[in-house]
């Protein structure tokens, strides 16, 4: 049970997040979940892709950005896929931007 | 094979009384071609062989697009104290907060942005005439997320 993969942040509705390549927006995502698997720690993100600019999702480094009060939460992108309509990306570990 | 793509850079522009703006160090061409529609506007000139549209630039729409253009972030702070967020926000509501700070701060903001463009546009054009071959890739990345 404690080693089954787990929400650890959720964004609802038009809540977005954002696909960055540094200040370019590659993708805002909405409706998104990481989850994290306990026995490898790894992040995983999926969501609903409400934009997308297929050229800078091509580009590296990419970051996943949640705008929040406290800051920025961002993490960077290890790997992304975006199919009809979702995107699930790798996430590294979360850095908090105040 | 030559490289045309930048690599996304910012820069900060320090302001009065210890404030600050992030802004972007160059412009894509789709970035400048936004500036470009954002500052024009449609003019109708009616004649005797009829009516003709054309565009024409109007100054004040040009003025707030090229700090919408640029600006990415500042340090600027609500009447609570409260940081003004504009990073990572719709270009609406980064409109709406240029719109809601005093004159002078505007100004500041504006000739701050202007003399940054006009710098890049001067090192640019100095990158151009002492150029030997293609530019070698550029690894490094300053990033605003």
């Amino acid at each position: 049970m404690l080693d089954e993969p787990r929400t650890v942040f959720r964004g609802l509705g038009a809540a977005a997040g954002f696909v960055k390549h540094a200040y370019r927006l590659a993708a805002t995502v909405v409706d998104y979940t990481i989850v994290v698997d306990p026995p490898t720690r790894r992040l995983t993100l999926g969501g609903t892709v409400a934009t997308s600019d297929p050229f800078l999702l091509t580009q590296t480094p990419l970051v996943f950005v949640v705008p929040t009060q406290a800051g920025r939460l961002r993490w960077p992108i290890e790997s992304v896929q975006v199919a009809n309509g979702r995107v699930v990306a790798a996430l590294g570990p979360l850095l908090v931007e105040r | 094979m030559s490289i045309r793509v930048r690599r996304p850079a910012t820069d900060r522009l320090d302001l009065s009384d210890g404030d600050y703006l992030v802004v972007k160090r160059d412009l894509t061409a789709g970035e400048f071609r936004e500036l470009m529609r954002a500052s024009s506007k449609p003019v109708t000139v009616t004649s005797a062989a009829g009516a003709q549209t054309t565009i024409e630039l109007d100054p004040i729409a040009a003025s707030v697009a090229m700090v919408m253009a640029y600006l990415l972030d500042w340090s600027f702070a609500d009447a609570d104290g409260r940081k003004i967020a504009i990073a990572d926000q719709p270009p609406a509501v980064v409109r709406s907060a240029l719109d809601t700070i005093d004159g002078d701060a505007y100004t500041e903001v504006q000739t701050a942005i202007n003399a940054h463009q006009a710098a890049r546009k001067a090192a640019l054009d100095e990158e151009k005439k002492t150029r030997r071959g293609a530019p070698a890739p550029d690894r490094t990345l300053t990033s605003v997320g």
